[in-house]
């Protein structure tokens, strides 16, 4: 009987451990395929580009491409109010016709035409020149390595702007072409080199742009012949005399494709916005590539590096992903990110940990028993309040509050833990010497809490009169006027309290089990020995718990570094890479969730908000397996509870 | 959840558009709303966050018309419209802006017919600072160079109130930036037309919402912020721009609207998938013509928005046959 007892257990303790193996397999599985999904979507990013050569050109585009002249004219139509035409004359000058067309209200058009040449000295002889697609702007390259640049844009005639020598070296240059929007310059020379070039204001040149060399793309081994922008992004198509072609793409100066046309190209031109490069031989024959570029922006310097970005002054970090217009360039730097959700969750831990884990300390190891089984549920329940609602108060109700009492929070924190040592210094002799204070111990806490908020209200009244006399009565605008840091009313202390409102139910409620299991036995001994209670709980039972601690610190950095709801209400959302703790900052899993609705299904911010949701996933995964690591040294080193 | 806090923050803020919006007139000649027979179905509208309440009045006129219709409206912004509009989650796709190139063309590659495009109402943009602002005007010139870091149209950098001319305590105080979140078609609107296609500071606070780009505003005086006017509230106040500095500077009322002087004023739009010669199902057709209807635009005056006049209706319609 005894026997099949023991039988029957051994048979329930095998089955038991076999489910508990397979769910805990189970569950590893779902990580590693939710991990593979996500990565699924953000691979086709690092995708290379395939152009496939149509067999048959049809009409249409024979005749697309028929319509390229790119020779000692440049013609543009401008829409509704006319056209303009550039010609190169000989004595290396420009000629430059305008046809306007106004209309009034009732619908009358009246054409007025306009005829002048472009007499400006020049460094060079103009052996290429580009008339901007909008027609705003005239660019010329000379055979010794000179850039020259006109504004078109005003009703007189064209103003010579500026010209710069591009290259020390005389080279000639050979091709020129705005990349789509008008805003750079590609620039091909007879080494074979293409770089783009755009206005930039130098430090201490006031407001004035001048051109700078900004990227430096793939080139030929060949003089380039021809450079074509993409109407669909800002990638060029770059040519050479042998019909060799490079697509190249700007912002992410990658190599794209490289086709080749296999005899000399006369004229080129995209069609199928974009989607199709249609080329024609000097033999009249012409062929056709069907191109599929699907993300040409990305590259791991544009997801993790510094870029000179078009209209900025120097090359930074940016996030700003979409626009209403097509010739945006996207700016898609994940660092701002990543650093803004290592901001919120560093600035969150050092207000958490601290208070979380004395909590727990004193939680275990002072208070009164009956009392402690009331607090930590308390606390608990902390952790089940929504992270929307601590969000939403944070942002509408914690924001504007700390707003107008910023120097009584500051005075609140050196404020309440001096007072708080007073209180004690004050209640010690109390406590050992007199009936009520053995009769209160375990319950110190309840009289703690009179004294912080009767501090908390102290540092409120005395910090009025203290702005008024040291800061001018604003703090703020002390901060801004004197030190220069902007008070931004959505910054990072908010984020810190309320997202340490959201960590210390976890790590106090883990770290209290820790410390409450380390058996009797040892705090017991410590005691018996002589050791005071703060020794026994510092020196015996803290180090005994510390694997148990540490795991509640990193469970909590866990879930502070995924947080989504706080972080995406409390603050701006404004990518800034700066310690400050007077701004704002916007992290991985917020900006996913604010943009993810928007994004185009695949598109390239859609698979890169999958990217960083990778990338989200395996810090989480890196830190946690450093710490599991961590933790079992801490154990093998302090014990086993 | 954040929709349902931003649908109640909106109750709170329509209210109070209604004193703003009374003096605005519809245009008597624009046609009533007839309703028809076998009109039920459901309704889906993905889309703007300006057109949001709008959208919602309108199905609520449009249910006491026709019971049997069922209705459903979920605005996070003019982005979300195209993608809804192709998958076929929504047979509306208020927009606050055109769509753009590529969304025509994702569009075009699922339907092979592009999408139908129907004005609605005119919304003019506008610029918003706290009630207790003392400014009188600003040009864009100036509001770009407040909140563009590239600053296209070529003003110095400005940062502190001052710098526009405003006096007092808040001279030196700093520009505090709120705006919309990238999904919207304000946002893209006003970097388009404001910032001549520039990028935003990184200071901008970008919020979920027009209501809480209005509330922050509201609660801080140093603030400026952006949105339809349509959300304005008691706590702010619209400043009347011009176009460059120094120029005539415009209310945004209506008839700076209709005249076209308000620099910010754009029209408001549905989209909907059309297939060229056949007719719209009956459900999405009315509710169009409801919209454009004396009733219809007498919603959208409810709304703080601005009608559009009866012509401009009759060229809308038109877009159905």
């Amino acid at each position: 009987m005894a026997s099949t007892i023991v039988d029957k257990s051994r048979r329930n303790d095998r089955l038991a451990a076999w489910i508990i193996k397979a769910g805990g397999l189970f569950v590893i599985v779902a990580v590693i395929g939710i991990l593979f999904l996500i990565a699924k979507v953000s691979v086709p990013l690092f995708y290379s580009a395939t152009a496939e050569r149509l067999a048959e050109v049809p009409a249409e585009l024979h005749a697309l491409v028929a319509e390229d002249s790119t020779g000692i004219s440049q013609s543009r139509e401008l829409g509704e109010t006319g056209s303009i035409r550039v010609q190169l004359m000989s004595g290396n000058q420009l000629e430059v016709q305008r046809q306007l067309v106004e209309k009034d209200i009732l619908g009358n058009e009246k054409k007025t035409g306009q005829q002048y040449r472009l007499t400006d000295p020049l460094p060079g002889n103009i052996s290429t020149f580009w008339l901007g697609r909008k027609g705003q702007s005239l660019y010329a390259g000379t055979d010794n390595g000179w850039l020259i640049r006109w504004d078109l844009s005003g009703d007189g005639e064209g103003r010579l702007i500026e010209t710069v020598q591009a290259f020390k070296d005389h080279r000639r240059i050979t091709a020129l072409a705005t990349v789509l929007g008008d805003y750079s310059l590609a620039v091909g020379d007879e080494k074979g080199q293409v770089t783009t070039w755009m206005p930039v204001s130098k430090p201490g040149s006031g407001e004035d742009k001048h051109l700078a060399l900004i990227h430096r793309l793939p080139g030929l081994s060949q003089p380039v012949s021809r450079l074509l922008a993409s109407p669909r992004d800002k990638s060029l198509a770059v040519f050479d005399k042998q019909g060799t072609v490079k697509m190249v793409h700007m912002t992410s100066e990658r190599l794209l494709l490289e086709l080749k046309a296999g005899a000399p190209v006369a004229a080129a031109v995209f069609a199928d916005r974009g989607r199709k490069l249609v080329v024609s031989s000097t033999d009249g024959k012409a062929i056709a590539w069907k191109l599929s570029i699907p993300h040409p922006e990305v590259s791991l310097s544009t997801l993790f590096g510094k870029v000179w970005y078009e209209g900025y002054d120097k090359p930074e970090y940016v996030w700003q992903s979409s626009a209403a217009t097509d010739d945006f360039e996207p700016k898609i730097s994940l660092m701002p990110l990543v650093f803004g959700t290592f901001k919120a969750t560093l600035f969150a831990m050092l207000f958490a940990v601290p208070l979380a884990l004395l909590g727990a300390l004193y939680t275990s190891q002072f208070m009164a028993p009956n009392l402690k089984g009331r607090i930590k549920p308390a606390v608990e329940i902390m952790a089940a309040v929504p992270s929307v609602v601590v969000g939403f108060l944070a942002g509408l109700w914690l924001a504007p509050l700390m707003d107008e009492h910023i120097l009584a929070l500051f005075m609140s924190f050196v404020m309440v833990p001096l007072m708080l040592l007073v209180a004690i210094f004050a209640w010690r002799p109390l406590a050992e010497n007199t009936a009520l204070g053995r009769r209160l111990k375990g319950y110190e806490f309840l009289g703690m809490l009179p004294i912080v908020f009767v501090t908390l209200w102290l540092s409120w009244k005395l910090s009025i009169p203290l702005e008024a006399a040291l800061f001018g009565g604003d703090l703020k605008q002390w901060l801004y006027s004197t030190l220069g840091v902007n008070y931004d009313q959505r910054n990072s202390i908010v984020i810190a309290v309320a997202l340490g409102f959201a960590v210390i139910p976890i790590i106090f409620t883990i770290a209290e089990d820790a410390l409450s299991n380390v058996p009797r036995n040892l705090s017991a001994a410590s005691l018996a020995l002589g050791a005071s209670r703060w020794q026994t709980a510092w020196r015996v039972v803290l180090p005994s718990a510390l694997p148990g601690v540490f795991s509640a610190i990193m469970i909590g950095f866990g879930r502070a570094v995924g947080e989504t709801m706080i972080v995406l209400m409390a603050t701006g959302n404004t990518p800034i890479m700066s310690w400050s703790l007077f701004n704002g900052l916007r992290s991985l899993s917020a900006n996913i969730a604010v943009e993810i609705p928007e994004a185009p299904l695949f598109g390239t911010l859609y698979r890169t908000l999958f990217l960083s949701a990778v990338l989200l996933f395996m810090l989480t995964f890196v830190i946690n397996t450093a710490a599991e690591l961590l933790r079992q040294r801490f154990r093998k080193k302090y014990g086993r509870y | 959840m954040l929709k349902k806090s931003v649908l109640a923050l909106c109750a709170t803020v329509c209210m109070a558009t209604v004193a703003h919006a009374e003096k605005v007139q519809v245009d008597a000649k624009l046609p009533t709303y007839k309703a028809t027979s076998g009109v039920s179905g459901n309704l889906s509208s993905i889309g703007s966050d300006t057109l949001n309440n709008l959208m919602t009045y309108w199905a609520e006129g449009f249910k006491k018309k026709y019971p049997n219709v069922n209705i459903q409206i979920e605005g996070k912004g003019s982005s979300t419209a195209p993608p809804a509009l192709i998958a076929g989650t929504a047979q509306l796709g208020p927009m606050s802006r055109p769509m753009k190139g590529k969304e025509i063309e994702d569009f075009e590659k699922k339907y092979g017919y592009k999408p139908t495009k129907v004005g609605v109402a005119l919304d003019s943009l506008a610029v918003f600072v706290n009630k207790d602002n003392p400014i009188k005007s600003l040009s864009l010139d100036e509001v770009d160079a407040i909140f563009s870091k590239t600053r296209k149209r070529g003003l110095p950098e400005i940062t502190t109130w001052q710098q526009v001319g405003v006096g007092g305590a808040l001279a030196a105080k700093p520009i505090s930036l709120f705006g919309r979140n990238s999904a919207s078609g304000t946002y893209g609107y006003f970097k388009e037309h404001t910032l001549k296609n520039g990028d935003y500071k990184n200071t901008v606070k970008e919020q979920p919402g027009s209501a809480s780009v209005v509330e922050g505003v509201a609660k801080d005086i140093a603030a400026i912020g952006y949105s339809g006017i349509g959300y304005a509230t008691s706590g702010v106040k619209a400043v009347p721009l011009s176009d460059k500095k120094d120029g005539t500077v415009y209310e945004a009322n209506y008839a700076n609207v209709l005249s076209g002087k308000y620099p910010l004023a754009r029209m408001l739009y549905i989209y909907v998938a059309k297939k060229p010669g056949q007719p719209l199902p009956k459900v999405t057709e009315e509710f169009l013509k409801f919209a454009l209807s004396k009733e219809g635009q007498q919603i959208v005056v409810k709304d703080g928005y601005d009608p559009l006049p009866a012509s401009a209706a009759a060229e809308q319609l038109k877009a159905l046959k």
